[in-house]
Protein backbone atom coordinates (compact mmCIF):
# COMPACT_ATOMS: atom_id res chain seq x y z
CA UNK A 1 0.00 0.00 0.00
CA UNK A 2 1.04 3.49 -1.08
CA UNK A 3 2.28 6.33 1.21
CA UNK A 4 -1.00 8.40 1.74
CA UNK A 5 -1.55 11.05 -0.99
CA UNK A 6 -2.46 14.80 0.29
CA UNK A 7 -6.08 15.46 -0.83
CA UNK A 8 -8.63 18.29 -0.88
CA UNK A 9 -11.83 18.82 0.55
CA UNK A 10 -14.46 21.59 -0.41
CA UNK A 11 -18.10 22.35 -1.45
CA UNK A 12 -19.01 22.12 -4.87
CA UNK A 13 -22.64 23.14 -4.00
CA UNK A 14 -24.60 23.39 -0.31
CA UNK A 15 -25.68 19.16 -1.55
CA UNK A 16 -22.41 18.08 -3.42
CA UNK A 17 -18.80 17.75 -1.67
CA UNK A 18 -15.73 16.75 -3.90
CA UNK A 19 -12.44 14.94 -2.60
CA UNK A 20 -9.89 15.80 -4.74
CA UNK A 21 -6.45 13.94 -5.04
CA UNK A 22 -5.00 16.46 -6.90
CA UNK A 23 -1.96 15.75 -9.46
CA UNK A 24 -2.01 14.99 -13.13
CA UNK A 25 -3.75 11.70 -14.78
CA UNK A 26 -2.29 8.16 -13.15
CA UNK A 27 -3.46 4.85 -12.16
CA UNK A 28 -2.39 4.67 -9.43
CA UNK A 29 -3.90 8.26 -8.07
CA UNK A 30 -7.31 6.64 -10.14
CA UNK A 31 -6.96 3.22 -7.66
CA UNK A 32 -7.27 5.53 -4.53
CA UNK A 33 -10.39 6.90 -6.02
CA UNK A 34 -12.04 3.79 -6.99
CA UNK A 35 -11.09 2.22 -3.48
CA UNK A 36 -12.39 5.46 -1.95
CA UNK A 37 -15.51 4.60 -3.96
CA UNK A 38 -16.02 1.38 -3.27
CA UNK A 39 -15.13 2.26 0.80
CA UNK A 40 -17.93 4.99 0.65
CA UNK A 41 -20.83 2.59 -0.95
CA UNK A 42 -19.68 -0.20 1.88
CA UNK A 43 -20.51 2.18 4.80
CA UNK A 44 -23.57 4.40 3.05
CA UNK A 45 -25.00 7.31 5.16
CA UNK A 46 -28.59 8.00 4.83
CA UNK A 47 -28.80 11.06 2.30
CA UNK A 48 -25.95 9.82 -0.04
CA UNK A 49 -27.68 9.82 -3.55
CA UNK A 50 -24.64 9.93 -5.94
CA UNK A 51 -20.75 8.89 -5.52
CA UNK A 52 -19.45 10.01 -8.74
CA UNK A 53 -15.83 9.04 -9.42
CA UNK A 54 -13.17 11.35 -11.57
CA UNK A 55 -9.60 10.96 -12.34
CA UNK A 56 -8.55 12.19 -9.58
CA UNK A 57 -11.40 12.85 -7.39
CA UNK A 58 -14.73 11.57 -5.67
CA UNK A 59 -17.53 13.55 -5.55
CA UNK A 60 -20.39 12.57 -3.19
CA UNK A 61 -23.80 13.85 -3.66
CA UNK A 62 -26.45 14.56 -0.77
CA UNK A 63 -29.72 15.50 -0.01
CA UNK A 64 -29.79 18.03 2.34
CA UNK A 65 -32.92 17.46 4.14
CA UNK A 66 -32.61 13.77 4.43
CA UNK A 67 -29.33 14.15 6.22
CA UNK A 68 -30.25 17.25 8.18
CA UNK A 69 -33.21 14.64 9.28
CA UNK A 70 -30.51 12.60 10.96
CA UNK A 71 -29.15 15.52 12.71
CA UNK A 72 -31.84 16.03 13.90
CA UNK A 73 -32.15 12.60 15.35
CA UNK A 74 -28.77 12.51 16.50
CA UNK A 75 -29.22 15.38 18.76
CA UNK A 76 -26.39 17.26 16.59
CA UNK A 77 -26.60 21.08 15.34
CA UNK A 78 -23.50 21.11 12.96
CA UNK A 79 -23.94 22.03 9.40
CA UNK A 80 -24.82 19.62 7.58
CA UNK A 81 -22.19 19.53 4.75
CA UNK A 82 -19.66 18.84 7.51
CA UNK A 83 -21.75 15.32 8.86
CA UNK A 84 -20.70 14.16 5.07
CA UNK A 85 -17.33 15.74 5.36
CA UNK A 86 -16.46 13.92 7.97
CA UNK A 87 -18.11 10.41 6.95
CA UNK A 88 -15.70 11.14 3.49
CA UNK A 89 -12.14 11.55 5.63
CA UNK A 90 -13.27 8.91 7.54
CA UNK A 91 -13.46 6.50 4.79
CA UNK A 92 -10.25 8.05 2.72
CA UNK A 93 -8.27 7.05 6.05
CA UNK A 94 -9.60 3.91 6.18
CA UNK A 95 -8.52 2.41 2.58
CA UNK A 96 -8.31 -0.68 3.90
CA UNK A 97 -9.97 -2.50 1.41
CA UNK A 98 -8.40 -3.93 -1.39
CA UNK A 99 -8.23 -2.95 -5.03
CA UNK A 100 -12.04 -4.76 -6.68
CA UNK A 101 -12.67 -2.92 -9.35
CA UNK A 102 -13.36 -5.37 -12.05
CA UNK A 103 -10.54 -6.46 -14.33
CA UNK A 104 -12.77 -7.90 -17.71
CA UNK A 105 -11.22 -7.11 -20.29
CA UNK A 106 -13.44 -5.92 -23.49
CA UNK A 107 -12.50 -6.20 -27.21
CA UNK A 108 -13.77 -3.33 -29.38
CA UNK A 109 -14.04 -3.57 -32.60
CA UNK A 110 -12.82 -0.36 -34.39
CA UNK A 111 -12.78 0.47 -38.64
CA UNK A 112 -10.17 2.93 -38.79
CA UNK A 113 -11.09 3.84 -42.16
CA UNK A 114 -10.62 7.54 -43.39
CA UNK A 115 -14.27 7.73 -43.98
CA UNK A 116 -15.35 7.04 -40.18
CA UNK A 117 -11.99 7.89 -39.00
CA UNK A 118 -11.94 11.46 -40.23
CA UNK A 119 -9.11 12.82 -38.34
CA UNK A 120 -6.58 9.92 -38.55
CA UNK A 121 -4.95 11.29 -41.32
CA UNK A 122 -4.41 14.56 -39.46
CA UNK A 123 -3.15 12.71 -36.56
CA UNK A 124 -0.90 10.94 -38.80
CA UNK A 125 0.98 13.82 -40.38
CA UNK A 126 1.17 15.29 -36.70
CA UNK A 127 3.56 12.71 -35.72
CA UNK A 128 4.82 12.02 -39.14
CA UNK A 129 3.41 8.61 -39.18
CA UNK A 130 1.61 6.60 -41.08
CA UNK A 131 -2.26 6.00 -40.75
CA UNK A 132 -1.17 1.87 -40.31
CA UNK A 133 1.63 3.71 -37.50
CA UNK A 134 -1.47 4.95 -36.08
CA UNK A 135 -3.74 1.90 -36.08
CA UNK A 136 -0.72 -0.15 -34.93
CA UNK A 137 -0.01 2.39 -31.61
CA UNK A 138 -3.48 2.75 -30.87
CA UNK A 139 -4.33 -0.91 -30.53
CA UNK A 140 -1.26 -2.07 -28.97
CA UNK A 141 -2.50 -1.11 -25.47
CA UNK A 142 -4.48 -1.94 -23.12
CA UNK A 143 -6.50 0.99 -21.48
CA UNK A 144 -8.24 1.32 -18.18
CA UNK A 145 -11.79 3.34 -18.13
CA UNK A 146 -10.77 5.89 -15.70
CA UNK A 147 -14.25 7.59 -15.14
CA UNK A 148 -17.58 7.69 -17.04
CA UNK A 149 -18.79 11.42 -17.54
CA UNK A 150 -19.72 14.01 -20.34
CA UNK A 151 -22.67 11.76 -21.92
CA UNK A 152 -24.53 8.65 -20.64
CA UNK A 153 -22.19 5.74 -21.33
CA UNK A 154 -19.13 7.70 -22.37
CA UNK A 155 -15.89 6.20 -20.79
CA UNK A 156 -12.43 8.20 -20.27
CA UNK A 157 -10.17 5.86 -21.08
CA UNK A 158 -5.98 5.97 -21.07
CA UNK A 159 -3.66 6.26 -21.02
CA UNK A 160 -2.55 6.42 -24.85
CA UNK A 161 0.48 6.25 -26.08
CA UNK A 162 2.79 9.72 -26.53
CA UNK A 163 3.53 9.39 -30.15
CA UNK A 164 -0.05 9.61 -30.80
CA UNK A 165 -1.32 12.20 -28.24
CA UNK A 166 -2.73 15.01 -30.12
CA UNK A 167 -4.44 17.90 -28.46
CA UNK A 168 -8.55 18.35 -28.94
CA UNK A 169 -9.78 20.39 -31.98
CA UNK A 170 -10.16 24.24 -30.59
CA UNK A 171 -13.71 24.16 -32.03
CA UNK A 172 -15.56 21.66 -31.39
CA UNK A 173 -17.42 19.95 -34.25
CA UNK A 174 -21.15 20.37 -33.85
CA UNK A 175 -21.16 17.29 -34.71
CA UNK A 176 -19.95 13.62 -33.99
CA UNK A 177 -21.72 10.34 -34.58
CA UNK A 178 -22.49 7.54 -31.88
CA UNK A 179 -19.97 4.99 -32.16
CA UNK A 180 -16.69 7.41 -33.03
CA UNK A 181 -13.50 6.95 -31.80
CA UNK A 182 -11.82 9.53 -30.18
CA UNK A 183 -8.34 11.02 -28.71
CA UNK A 184 -7.32 13.97 -26.66
CA UNK A 185 -4.46 14.34 -25.33
CA UNK A 186 -3.53 11.20 -23.22
CA UNK A 187 -7.10 10.41 -23.43
CA UNK A 188 -9.09 7.75 -25.93
CA UNK A 189 -12.88 7.50 -25.61
CA UNK A 190 -16.15 6.55 -27.74
CA UNK A 191 -18.97 8.62 -28.65
CA UNK A 192 -22.31 6.65 -27.25
CA UNK A 193 -24.59 8.83 -29.46
CA UNK A 194 -24.31 11.84 -31.85
CA UNK A 195 -23.00 14.86 -29.96
CA UNK A 196 -21.34 17.87 -30.48
CA UNK A 197 -17.39 17.22 -29.65
CA UNK A 198 -14.01 18.28 -30.14
CA UNK A 199 -11.71 14.76 -29.59
CA UNK A 200 -9.63 13.88 -32.84
CA UNK A 201 -11.83 11.32 -34.34
CA UNK A 202 -9.75 8.42 -35.78
CA UNK A 203 -12.01 5.50 -35.70
CA UNK A 204 -15.44 4.22 -35.39
CA UNK A 205 -17.36 1.26 -33.66
CA UNK A 206 -20.41 -0.68 -34.69
CA UNK A 207 -20.54 -1.89 -31.32
CA UNK A 208 -23.29 0.13 -28.84
CA UNK A 209 -21.67 1.25 -25.72
CA UNK A 210 -25.07 1.56 -23.90
CA UNK A 211 -28.41 -0.76 -24.10
CA UNK A 212 -32.03 -0.16 -23.84
CA UNK A 213 -32.42 -0.81 -20.07
CA UNK A 214 -29.43 2.20 -19.74
CA UNK A 215 -26.68 -0.61 -19.01
CA UNK A 216 -23.48 0.80 -19.64
CA UNK A 217 -20.93 -1.34 -21.22
CA UNK A 218 -17.69 0.29 -20.45
CA UNK A 219 -17.70 1.28 -16.08
CA UNK A 220 -14.48 2.22 -14.38
CA UNK A 221 -12.04 -0.12 -13.63
CA UNK A 222 -13.02 -2.00 -17.00
CA UNK A 223 -10.03 -2.78 -19.02
CA UNK A 224 -10.21 -2.18 -23.26
CA UNK A 225 -8.47 -3.40 -26.48
CA UNK A 226 -9.33 -2.17 -29.71
CA UNK A 227 -9.18 -4.58 -32.84
CA UNK A 228 -8.78 -3.41 -36.02
CA UNK A 229 -11.93 -4.29 -38.40
CA UNK A 230 -12.22 -3.39 -41.93
CA UNK A 231 -14.91 -1.15 -43.94
CA UNK A 232 -16.40 -4.34 -44.82
CA UNK A 233 -16.59 -6.18 -41.67
CA UNK A 234 -17.89 -2.61 -40.01
CA UNK A 235 -20.47 -1.90 -42.15
CA UNK A 236 -21.52 -5.91 -42.04
CA UNK A 237 -22.29 -5.38 -38.29
CA UNK A 238 -23.74 -2.44 -38.06
CA UNK A 239 -26.45 -3.55 -40.54
CA UNK B 1 -58.73 11.25 -20.85
CA UNK B 2 -55.72 13.04 -22.41
CA UNK B 3 -54.43 16.60 -23.38
CA UNK B 4 -53.97 17.13 -26.72
CA UNK B 5 -51.66 19.70 -27.73
CA UNK B 6 -53.36 21.98 -30.28
CA UNK B 7 -50.41 24.67 -31.35
CA UNK B 8 -47.13 23.88 -29.62
CA UNK B 9 -45.03 26.48 -28.03
CA UNK B 10 -41.57 27.10 -27.85
CA UNK B 11 -40.46 24.23 -26.04
CA UNK B 12 -43.05 21.86 -24.02
CA UNK B 13 -41.86 18.65 -22.36
CA UNK B 14 -43.18 16.52 -19.47
CA UNK B 15 -40.87 16.62 -16.69
CA UNK B 16 -40.50 14.77 -13.54
CA UNK B 17 -37.87 14.93 -10.24
CA UNK B 18 -34.37 14.93 -11.26
CA UNK B 19 -33.37 11.57 -11.60
CA UNK B 20 -30.96 11.10 -8.92
CA UNK B 21 -28.23 8.44 -8.65
CA UNK B 22 -27.10 7.70 -11.97
CA UNK B 23 -24.32 11.23 -12.58
CA UNK B 24 -22.08 8.46 -11.81
CA UNK B 25 -22.93 7.00 -15.14
CA UNK B 26 -23.34 9.88 -17.24
CA UNK B 27 -26.39 10.47 -17.10
CA UNK B 28 -27.94 13.89 -16.01
CA UNK B 29 -30.22 14.79 -13.50
CA UNK B 30 -33.05 16.48 -15.58
CA UNK B 31 -36.37 17.36 -14.14
CA UNK B 32 -38.38 20.21 -13.73
CA UNK B 33 -36.04 23.41 -14.23
CA UNK B 34 -38.38 25.25 -11.12
CA UNK B 35 -38.77 22.48 -8.92
CA UNK B 36 -40.80 24.74 -6.66
CA UNK B 37 -43.46 25.34 -9.30
CA UNK B 38 -43.34 21.95 -9.79
CA UNK B 39 -44.36 20.84 -6.66
CA UNK B 40 -46.85 23.72 -6.33
CA UNK B 41 -48.97 22.53 -9.29
CA UNK B 42 -48.60 18.94 -8.04
CA UNK B 43 -49.72 20.15 -4.38
CA UNK B 44 -52.39 22.40 -6.01
CA UNK B 45 -53.96 19.23 -7.26
CA UNK B 46 -53.51 16.71 -5.32
CA UNK B 47 -50.78 15.18 -6.17
CA UNK B 48 -47.42 13.67 -5.11
CA UNK B 49 -44.59 15.57 -5.59
CA UNK B 50 -43.26 12.73 -7.51
CA UNK B 51 -45.54 13.31 -10.03
CA UNK B 52 -44.67 14.44 -13.84
CA UNK B 53 -45.96 17.77 -14.75
CA UNK B 54 -46.16 19.42 -18.46
CA UNK B 55 -43.20 21.93 -18.18
CA UNK B 56 -43.58 25.41 -21.09
CA UNK B 57 -41.16 27.67 -21.87
CA UNK B 58 -43.00 31.57 -22.90
CA UNK B 59 -45.15 31.42 -25.41
CA UNK B 60 -46.45 28.01 -24.09
CA UNK B 61 -48.43 25.77 -26.19
CA UNK B 62 -52.58 25.83 -26.46
CA UNK B 63 -54.04 22.54 -25.14
CA UNK B 64 -57.08 21.40 -25.38
CA UNK B 65 -59.11 18.83 -22.68
CA UNK B 66 -60.74 15.31 -23.53
CA UNK B 67 -62.09 14.73 -19.95
CA UNK B 68 -62.55 16.57 -17.31
CA UNK B 69 -60.63 17.03 -14.62
CA UNK B 70 -58.85 19.19 -11.88
CA UNK B 71 -55.74 20.73 -12.84
CA UNK B 72 -53.17 23.71 -11.79
CA UNK B 73 -50.60 26.04 -13.41
CA UNK B 74 -47.73 27.50 -11.34
CA UNK B 75 -44.02 29.14 -12.16
CA UNK B 76 -44.48 32.37 -14.40
CA UNK B 77 -46.82 34.50 -13.25
CA UNK B 78 -49.71 34.17 -15.83
CA UNK B 79 -53.07 34.42 -16.88
CA UNK B 80 -54.48 31.52 -19.02
CA UNK B 81 -57.77 31.71 -21.21
CA UNK B 82 -59.48 28.70 -20.47
CA UNK B 83 -62.59 28.94 -23.18
CA UNK B 84 -63.89 32.58 -22.52
CA UNK B 85 -62.77 32.80 -19.08
CA UNK B 86 -59.62 33.73 -17.69
CA UNK B 87 -58.09 31.88 -14.70
CA UNK B 88 -55.03 32.16 -12.56
CA UNK B 89 -51.92 30.93 -11.64
CA UNK B 90 -51.40 29.07 -8.53
CA UNK B 91 -54.76 28.23 -8.31
CA UNK B 92 -56.84 24.83 -8.25
CA UNK B 93 -59.36 24.79 -11.46
CA UNK B 94 -62.10 22.38 -12.56
CA UNK B 95 -62.35 21.85 -16.49
CA UNK B 96 -64.66 20.70 -18.30
CA UNK B 97 -63.96 18.34 -21.67
CA UNK B 98 -63.72 19.36 -24.32
CA UNK B 99 -62.38 22.66 -22.94
CA UNK B 100 -58.97 24.77 -24.85
CA UNK B 101 -56.64 26.32 -22.49
CA UNK B 102 -54.16 29.17 -23.48
CA UNK B 103 -51.46 31.31 -22.27
CA UNK B 104 -50.95 34.94 -22.24
CA UNK B 105 -47.50 36.57 -22.02
CA UNK B 106 -46.37 36.24 -18.06
CA UNK B 107 -45.83 39.59 -16.26
CA UNK B 108 -42.97 37.35 -14.41
CA UNK B 109 -41.57 34.40 -14.81
CA UNK B 110 -40.26 32.24 -17.84
CA UNK B 111 -41.36 28.16 -17.70
CA UNK B 112 -44.97 27.58 -16.88
CA UNK B 113 -46.00 24.34 -15.10
CA UNK B 114 -49.53 22.15 -15.44
CA UNK B 115 -50.17 19.80 -13.41
CA UNK B 116 -53.23 17.38 -13.65
CA UNK B 117 -54.94 15.56 -10.79
CA UNK B 118 -53.58 12.00 -10.60
CA UNK B 119 -51.12 12.76 -12.83
CA UNK B 120 -50.13 11.87 -16.54
CA UNK B 121 -49.68 8.73 -17.50
CA UNK B 122 -46.11 8.23 -19.19
CA UNK B 123 -45.31 5.38 -21.74
CA UNK B 124 -42.61 4.18 -23.06
CA UNK B 125 -43.71 3.86 -26.67
CA UNK B 126 -45.40 7.32 -26.61
CA UNK B 127 -44.74 10.35 -24.44
CA UNK B 128 -41.63 9.99 -22.15
CA UNK B 129 -40.38 12.36 -19.69
CA UNK B 130 -38.00 15.30 -21.83
CA UNK B 131 -39.37 14.17 -24.97
CA UNK B 132 -40.10 17.92 -26.95
CA UNK B 133 -43.97 17.71 -27.63
CA UNK B 134 -45.21 18.66 -30.81
CA UNK B 135 -48.63 19.89 -32.45
CA UNK B 136 -50.96 16.98 -32.34
CA UNK B 137 -49.64 15.47 -29.80
CA UNK B 138 -51.24 14.29 -26.91
CA UNK B 139 -50.58 12.98 -23.35
CA UNK B 140 -53.06 10.66 -20.84
CA UNK B 141 -53.94 11.04 -17.61
CA UNK B 142 -55.59 9.67 -14.61
CA UNK B 143 -59.46 10.68 -14.40
CA UNK B 144 -60.60 10.54 -10.89
CA UNK B 145 -64.09 10.88 -11.36
CA UNK B 146 -64.90 14.51 -10.07
CA UNK B 147 -68.65 13.74 -11.15
CA UNK B 148 -70.64 16.99 -11.15
CA UNK B 149 -68.52 20.39 -11.97
CA UNK B 150 -69.05 22.70 -9.12
CA UNK B 151 -66.87 25.47 -9.63
CA UNK B 152 -64.47 26.58 -12.27
CA UNK B 153 -61.74 27.82 -9.76
CA UNK B 154 -61.99 26.51 -6.38
CA UNK B 155 -61.50 30.07 -5.22
CA UNK B 156 -58.38 30.42 -3.42
CA UNK B 157 -54.74 30.91 -4.19
CA UNK B 158 -51.42 29.33 -3.30
CA UNK B 159 -49.23 32.59 -2.59
CA UNK B 160 -45.58 31.81 -4.08
CA UNK B 161 -44.18 34.86 -4.42
CA UNK B 162 -41.94 34.59 -1.07
CA UNK B 163 -40.56 31.37 -3.11
CA UNK B 164 -38.93 33.85 -6.28
CA UNK B 165 -36.43 36.65 -6.55
CA UNK B 166 -35.22 38.70 -9.24
CA UNK B 167 -32.45 40.99 -8.68
CA UNK B 168 -29.96 38.80 -7.39
CA UNK B 169 -28.71 35.63 -7.05
CA UNK B 170 -27.08 34.18 -4.17
CA UNK B 171 -23.66 31.86 -4.82
CA UNK B 172 -21.62 29.78 -2.50
CA UNK B 173 -17.56 30.46 -3.49
CA UNK B 174 -16.29 27.36 -5.60
CA UNK B 175 -12.61 25.53 -5.91
CA UNK B 176 -11.75 27.64 -8.67
CA UNK B 177 -12.52 31.00 -7.09
CA UNK B 178 -9.34 32.04 -6.45
CA UNK B 179 -8.55 32.23 -10.63
CA UNK B 180 -10.16 35.84 -10.53
CA UNK B 181 -7.99 38.60 -11.00
CA UNK B 182 -8.00 40.55 -6.77
CA UNK B 183 -9.71 43.63 -8.78
CA UNK B 184 -12.39 41.31 -9.88
CA UNK B 185 -13.17 39.76 -6.31
CA UNK B 186 -13.82 43.13 -5.11
CA UNK B 187 -15.57 44.67 -7.69
CA UNK B 188 -17.71 41.16 -8.44
CA UNK B 189 -21.11 42.26 -6.51
CA UNK B 190 -21.42 45.16 -8.57
CA UNK B 191 -21.57 43.32 -11.56
CA UNK B 192 -24.21 42.50 -14.39
CA UNK B 193 -24.71 39.55 -15.60
CA UNK B 194 -27.68 39.03 -18.56
CA UNK B 195 -28.90 35.96 -19.83
CA UNK B 196 -27.36 34.99 -23.33
CA UNK B 197 -29.89 34.00 -25.80
CA UNK B 198 -27.71 31.00 -26.46
CA UNK B 199 -29.44 29.72 -23.31
CA UNK B 200 -31.34 26.38 -22.44
CA UNK B 201 -32.22 23.46 -20.10
CA UNK B 202 -28.44 22.65 -20.33
CA UNK B 203 -27.11 25.70 -18.83
CA UNK B 204 -27.36 29.28 -19.39
CA UNK B 205 -24.59 31.50 -21.26
CA UNK B 206 -24.14 34.75 -19.03
CA UNK B 207 -22.84 37.85 -20.69
CA UNK B 208 -21.07 40.85 -18.61
CA UNK B 209 -18.22 42.29 -18.70
CA UNK B 210 -15.10 39.63 -19.65
CA UNK B 211 -14.17 38.71 -16.38
CA UNK B 212 -10.62 38.97 -15.71
CA UNK B 213 -8.73 35.89 -14.55
CA UNK B 214 -5.31 33.68 -14.53
CA UNK B 215 -5.47 30.69 -16.95
CA UNK B 216 -5.13 28.25 -14.50
CA UNK B 217 -2.89 25.12 -15.41
CA UNK B 218 -4.99 22.27 -17.18
CA UNK B 219 -8.13 21.04 -15.02
CA UNK B 220 -8.58 17.22 -14.89
CA UNK B 221 -12.37 16.91 -15.32
CA UNK B 222 -14.92 16.02 -12.16
CA UNK B 223 -18.05 16.27 -11.66
CA UNK B 224 -20.51 19.36 -11.62
CA UNK B 225 -23.75 20.16 -10.31
CA UNK B 226 -27.22 21.81 -11.05
CA UNK B 227 -25.77 25.62 -10.36
CA UNK B 228 -22.28 25.07 -11.38
CA UNK B 229 -20.80 28.40 -12.65
CA UNK B 230 -18.34 27.32 -14.65
CA UNK B 231 -15.69 30.37 -15.80
CA UNK B 232 -15.13 29.77 -20.07
CA UNK B 233 -11.47 31.35 -20.95
CA UNK B 234 -13.15 34.11 -22.74
CA UNK B 235 -14.09 35.46 -19.16
CA UNK B 236 -18.24 34.31 -19.55
CA UNK B 237 -19.52 32.56 -17.38
CA UNK B 238 -21.86 29.43 -18.12
CA UNK B 239 -24.43 28.29 -15.49
CA UNK B 240 -25.01 24.36 -15.06
CA UNK B 241 -29.16 23.77 -15.18
CA UNK B 242 -31.23 20.70 -15.56
CA UNK B 243 -30.07 18.96 -18.40
CA UNK B 244 -26.31 19.56 -17.65
CA UNK B 245 -23.34 17.49 -18.41
CA UNK B 246 -21.99 15.23 -15.62
CA UNK B 247 -18.28 16.53 -15.43
CA UNK B 248 -16.60 19.22 -16.71
CA UNK B 249 -13.02 20.47 -16.85
CA UNK B 250 -13.62 24.40 -16.58
CA UNK B 251 -12.77 26.56 -13.45
CA UNK B 252 -15.35 26.51 -11.38
CA UNK B 253 -15.56 29.87 -9.50
CA UNK B 254 -19.15 28.84 -7.91
CA UNK B 255 -22.61 27.58 -7.48
CA UNK B 256 -25.96 28.74 -7.46
CA UNK B 257 -27.04 27.66 -3.77
CA UNK B 258 -30.50 25.24 -4.57
CA UNK B 259 -32.50 27.81 -2.78
CA UNK B 260 -32.36 29.77 -5.57
CA UNK B 261 -32.10 27.74 -8.45
CA UNK B 262 -36.36 28.27 -9.08
CA UNK B 263 -35.31 31.99 -9.28
CA UNK B 264 -32.97 31.33 -11.94
CA UNK B 265 -34.60 29.31 -13.86
CA UNK B 266 -37.38 31.68 -13.92
CA UNK B 267 -35.33 34.37 -15.62
CA UNK B 268 -35.68 34.95 -19.05
CA UNK B 269 -33.78 35.58 -21.93
CA UNK B 270 -32.45 39.02 -21.88
CA UNK B 271 -32.99 39.52 -18.36
CA UNK B 272 -29.67 40.36 -15.88
CA UNK B 273 -29.38 39.92 -12.34
CA UNK B 274 -26.33 40.28 -9.95
CA UNK B 275 -24.37 37.90 -7.88
CA UNK B 276 -24.00 37.96 -3.84
CA UNK B 277 -21.74 35.22 -2.36
CA UNK B 278 -22.68 33.33 0.64
CA UNK B 279 -21.21 31.19 2.86
CA UNK B 280 -22.32 27.30 2.92
CA UNK B 281 -23.49 27.99 6.24
CA UNK B 282 -26.17 30.20 5.09
CA UNK B 283 -26.80 28.70 1.91
CA UNK B 284 -28.08 25.25 4.29
CA UNK B 285 -30.13 27.53 6.32
CA UNK B 286 -31.91 29.12 3.56
CA UNK B 287 -32.64 25.73 2.01
CA UNK B 288 -34.08 24.51 5.19
CA UNK B 289 -36.17 27.66 5.29
CA UNK B 290 -37.66 27.48 2.14
CA UNK B 291 -38.46 23.96 2.55
CA UNK B 292 -40.35 24.11 5.21
CA UNK B 293 -42.14 27.18 3.86
CA UNK B 294 -43.02 25.15 0.41
CA UNK B 295 -43.80 21.87 2.71
CA UNK B 296 -45.89 24.65 4.70
CA UNK B 297 -48.37 25.26 1.78
CA UNK B 298 -48.65 21.60 0.42
CA UNK B 299 -50.21 20.45 3.40
CA UNK B 300 -52.32 23.45 3.20
CA UNK B 301 -53.24 22.84 -0.37
CA UNK B 302 -53.58 19.29 0.50
CA UNK B 303 -56.04 20.27 3.38
CA UNK B 304 -58.10 22.54 1.35
CA UNK B 305 -58.75 20.20 -1.33
CA UNK B 306 -59.67 17.41 1.07
CA UNK B 307 -62.27 20.60 2.93
CA UNK B 308 -63.20 21.10 -0.72
CA UNK B 309 -63.82 17.73 -1.60
CA UNK B 310 -65.77 16.69 1.58
CA UNK B 311 -68.20 19.69 1.20
CA UNK B 312 -69.36 18.94 -2.19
Amino acid sequence: MSAKLPYQLYSISDQAITLDFGGPISEETNDRVHRLVASLQQNMLPGITDIIPAYNSVTVVYDYMTVYQQQLKNKNSLPVYTLVEQWIENNVNLQSIENEHDKKEIIIPVCYDKSVGIDIEFVAKSHALSIEQVIELHTAKIYRVFMNGFLPGFAYMGIVDPAIQTPRHDIPRPLVTAGSVGIAGVQTGIYPCNSPGGWQIIGKTPLPLIDENESLLLTPGSLVKFNAISLLSFEKLIK
Amino acid sequence: MSIQIIKSGILDSIQGLPIIGKQHEGFSPGGSMDLIAHRIANALVGNKKEAAVLEMHVPAAILLFTKETLFAFSGAATTATLDNETVYCNQPIIVNAGSTLSFNNPANGARIYVAVQGGFILKKDRIQKNDVLATGHSFDYHFEGIGQLHALSLGWTANTQEFYRSNNIRCIQGPNFNVLDTNEIDQFQNKRFEIDVQSNRMGFRLISTPIQHAVPTALLSTAVTKGTLQLTPSGQIIVLMADHQTTGGYPRIGTVISADIASLAQMHIGSSFGITWVSIEEAESLLLQQESNLQQLENACKFRLQEYFSEK
